[in-house]
């Protein structure tokens, strides 16, 4: 059963530069309790369909298509509405938790405020909620690291924080925006790990969105692909990673170090004048005559969703 | 991925230069009634016509308690502003370059030094200092405006002094360190060009302080006695009854003056500031 | 510790300062330290400079001017004929009432204003607003004093023209606290309204405002809980740095109220040049703004840990 529909979803950017599209006609599926992986190289768009599905966008955004979550269009609810969602039952988890943080407030208040604001629990309550939740995410001491500052943490430390904060009050989806970027590789394991065994053990879904294939590969159920705000593929992860039907996906999983090590001829394109016709054409080296015309549409072939004319 | 930097303009570029134009053209003609004083008053502002005189055609702004004529000491009062205003600020944008550009560019103990003095000098009470060395002084208005000046560099020092940090670390004047280069040249050809568009729009608010300082201290009866200042105006209607007596156009022109003046300075300073007039918001 | 070392630091030389002023200044030092208002014959001149010191080496004379701070003994008024501390103590109370609540009205009004129009859209409502204080900022205190008081108390007529009280009770007091208390608070909310605002415009692009929305928190749930305590903080130094400004701008405003405070004292004490007084003036006011930037470090570490670890 799917929680979350996202139906012809497009994001543009209002800027000096000129109108950039972000994000364009994404439509996806995302299923309970599977974890679902958005990969793509950074500035794809991939993290804007994260802040649009709890309408985290800044001002300047221009939003249109649905996001279906049960019978609400979350693009549709009042602010007032959507507050009650955030945190409560869609959580994200951002990149940079120590900037997350407010830096002026203890930690154990920031994870207090989320029972306070959504369950009215009173200091006392919440503050014991608070403290088992931290002694759940690992800290040995959990009084302590209730009075601890952001500053004082660890940017290990803090994103268990903040992933304590993400399952706090047992969320039907996680959003994680590459929740392991700059850390070490130990601590990446770690702090997924940790993750997958919350998210199993609360039965939330995990909408992952990563750069790592390898952290894809390791705990996704399904790997959707983005180039330059259209997601190009969606796949199984063991096929998706087995054999990848779109060019550019067979392109990406050589270049990585594991395999050829061989990078796709060719920039990213920019995304204000993006290529006519398929995106991905002027890097591609099985391309049709059609390709630098007309835009591929998505289709089902063999369990996958496709944008390419070669499986037309 | 892509959080453009870039905020959404609301449109207003149009307007944000016609505040800036309004600032410009305000402070051209104060400047201009300060420059022309003597051809543009109507009449010498020490002639003495009948006392009291409410605005009339004659006298566009009437007269106070001696047959002065009003108009034409707001005339002449503004370069008792202009001077005190610029002066203090040259003086002040000065010292406060000197100390931050070498507490910046040195660093060290130098740095502790020059920054222990400016806070020193951050807590004098400015305002009541003035008043008690000018009580002693009997001044005129180029002692003001010097003592305005040693008084008021603080601020500017502390705002040079974090940017030349900046700048010293910078590639060029590095490279220009390695050349061997005297740390007179790099400091004056190398970093000072890259702090002047800050020193600018903070030399334009030390303007404005120096103005209002000015026009307070002569609102005590501090000021010199041989050019009458908008402050020393209203200094007179308010000891010799032009408040009680309700003659609103002895004490309110003056103030007036005083407010569009420092205003017009205000708004250059902040819309040569670009960061600054986004905080605004206004301009 | 090294911030004790540095507000005694400041303090010892301002007051040292104090010292140097009247025996640099030209003139006699004696009318200096004396005021104008005192004539005397040659040989009370030289029985007055043994009894001042004034004959004694400078070092000497140093060290007594120490001693006599220290007992805050500020010298003798011969314009008032009473010792200046007792002046100046007997003024204290009524400035610092009007200081105390200019300060707590308008830090409050000015920042949460500033506060609501850094959080909100540019629109009609921020930018009058913006405008209204930027114009108060132009204003000297003393113009805004004449201006209220010529309309309010002389043309409208509903508050009184002059002094602290008459009769002496609380709406007596409050009626004649407001105006003054209203022009002071003005102008320091003009200044803390522009600090705020730029201070929540540079905050609201971070991170953890997104992500205390991302945590279902409502506009003004963040604005007030979070983002607002953050941006405070830079307005907390500047009001410490400002009571210098504030306490002069309250002089003025006392004297053109006519109310019987320090301002007024240092309006006599100059058109009588009573230095002494005015010394005294400077001094005590000089303690009150190095206590108040001492105040505000603490108070900063209290809100900021990130300054506490530092210490």
């Amino acid at each position: 059963m799917s929680c979350l529909h996202i139906k012809h979803l497009t994001v543009t950017f209002e800027t000096l530069m000129g109108t950039v599209v972000a994000v364009d006609d994404v439509s996806f599926d995302h299923e309970s309790k599977e974890t679902l992986a958005l990969v793509g190289e950074t500035g794809c768009g991939k993290s804007v369909i994260a802040s649009s599905i709890l309408k985290l966008l800044p001002d300047n955004a221009n939003l249109s298509g649905e996001i279906l979550y049960g019978d609400k269009d979350l693009l549709r609810l009042s602010e007032r509405e959507l507050a009650d969602i955030r945190g409560q039952e869609i959580s994200i988890i951002f990149q940079n938790p120590t900037l997350a943080l407010n830096p002026v407030y203890r930690i154990g208040d920031q994870i207090s405020e989320l029972f306070r604001v959504h369950k009215r629990a009173s200091s006392k309550k919440s503050k014991a909620y608070a403290t088992s939740l931290l002694g759940r995410m690992g800290f040995k001491d959990p009084e302590h690291a209730f009075h601890m500052y952001p500053s004082q943490f660890s940017e290990g430390m803090n994103q268990r924080v903040l992933i304590a904060l993400a399952l706090a009050l047992h969320p039907k989806i996680i959003i994680a925006d590459e929740p392991t970027k700059g850390l070490d590789d130990q601590l990446k394991e770690e702090i997924l790990k940790e993750l997958m065994k919350i998210k199993e053990e609360k039965e939330s879904s995990l909408f992952l969105i990563t750069h790592d294939f390898d952290a894809a590969r390791n705990i996704a159920d399904r790997v959707a692909l983005m180039y330059c705000g259209q997601i190009v593929e969606i796949a199984l992860s063991p096929d998706f990673f087995d054999e990848p039907f779109h060019p550019y996906a067979r392109g990406l999983l050589k270049s990585l170090p594991s395999h050829d090590f061989a990078p796709i001829p060719g920039a990213s394109p920019s995304m204000i004048s993006p290529p006519e016709g398929c995106r991905f054409h002027p890097r591609c080296a099985e391309r049709l005559e059609v390709c630098s015309h007309e835009m591929p549409e998505p289709i089902k072939k063999s369990g996958r969703i496709i944008r390419c004319f070669l499986y037309r | 991925m892509k959080k453009p930097a870039l905020p959404r303009q609301n449109g207003s570029a149009q307007k944000k230069s016609l505040s800036s134009l309004l600032a410009v053209v305000l402070f051209l003609v104060f400047f201009i009634l300060a420059l022309c004083a003597n051809i543009i008053a109507p009449h010498d502002p020490w002639e003495r016509f009948d006392p009291y005189l409410p605005p009339s055609v004659e006298h566009w702004l009437g007269t106070n308690d001696l047959g002065h004529d009003i108009l034409s000491e707001l005339i002449y009062g503004s370069r008792v502003s202009l001077l005190v205003g610029l002066g203090a600020a040259v003086l002040a944008t000065a010292i406060g370059l000197c100390v931050g550009l070498f507490a910046g560019y040195y660093k060290g103990v130098t740095d502790e030094i020059l920054m222990g003095i400016t806070d020193v000098f951050l807590m004098i009470p400015r305002i009541p200092l003035i008043i008690l060395l000018a009580a002693f002084l009997k001044p005129s208005f180029w002692i003001i405006a010097l003592v305005i000046g040693f008084l008021w560099w603080t601020s500017t020092a502390r705002v040079v002094r974090s940017k030349s940090l900046q700048v010293s670390e910078m590639n060029f004047v590095l490279s220009s360190k390695c050349l061997g280069f005297s740390d007179k040249h790099i400091i004056f050809t190398d970093i000072f060009p890259n702090i002047i568009q800050i020193v600018i729009p903070k030399f334009m608010l030390t303007v404005a302080a120096a103005m209002i300082t000015e026009a307070s201290l002569s609102f005590l009866g501090l000021g010199d006695p041989s050019m009458k200042s908008w402050g020393m105006m209203i200094n007179f209607a308010f000891t010799k009854g032009g408040l009680i007596n309700a003659l609103w156009w002895w004490f309110i022109p003056p103030g007036l003056c005083i407010m569009f003046f420092v205003y017009s300075v205000v708004l250059l300073g902040y819309s040569l500031e670009e960061k600054e007039q986004a905080v605004l918001g206004i301009s | 510790m090294k911030k004790i070392a540095r507000y005694l630091l400041a303090l010892f030389i301002i007051i040292s300062i104090n010292f140097f002023i009247p025996r640099l200044m030209p003139g006699d030092p004696i009318t200096n330290l004396m005021g104008e208002d005192y004539i005397v014959s040659q040989e009370s001149i030289d029985a007055l400079k043994a009894e001042l010191g004034l004959d004694k080496p400078l070092l000497v004379q140093y060290v007594t001017y120490w001693g006599d701070v220290i007992r805050l003994d500020l010298g003798h008024s011969f314009h008032f004929h009473t010792e200046v501390s007792q002046i100046i103590a007997s003024k204290l109370f009524w400035t610092t009432a009007l200081v105390g609540l200019s300060i707590l009205f308008g830090t409050l009004f000015g920042a949460i204003l500033g506060a609501l129009s850094g959080w909100g859209k540019n629109d009609p409502k921020n930018k009058t607003l913006t405008t209204f204080f930027l114009w108060i900022y132009c204003t000297p205190p003393f113009f805004l004093s004449l201006v209220v008081l010529y309309v309010f108390a002389f043309k409208i007529g509903i508050f009184p023209l002059r002094g602290f009280y008459e009769t002496g009770t609380f709406t007596d007091i409050a009626k004649h606290f407001f105006l003054p208390v209203l022009v002071l608070s003005l102008s320091l909310a003009s200044r803390n309204y522009m600090i705020m605002r730029g201070s929540i415009i540079q905050e609201k692009g971070k991170l953890y405002i997104l992500y205390a929305r991302a945590k279902g928190l409502l506009n003004r749930g963040i604005l007030f809980r979070h983002a607002f305590k953050n941006a405070s903080l830079p307005l907390i130094t500047l009001v410490a740095l400002d009571i210098g400004f504030i306490i002069s701008g309250a002089l003025f405003v006392e004297i053109v109220f006519s109310m019987n405070g320090m301002g007024t004292l240092i309006f006599d004490a100059l058109l009588a040049r009573d230095y002494p007084v005015l010394q005294g003036i400077f001094l005590i006011i000089t303690i009150m703004v190095v206590v108040a930037n001492f105040l505000a470090d603490i108070v900063y570490g209290i809100i900021d840990p990130r300054v506490r670890e530092q210490r």
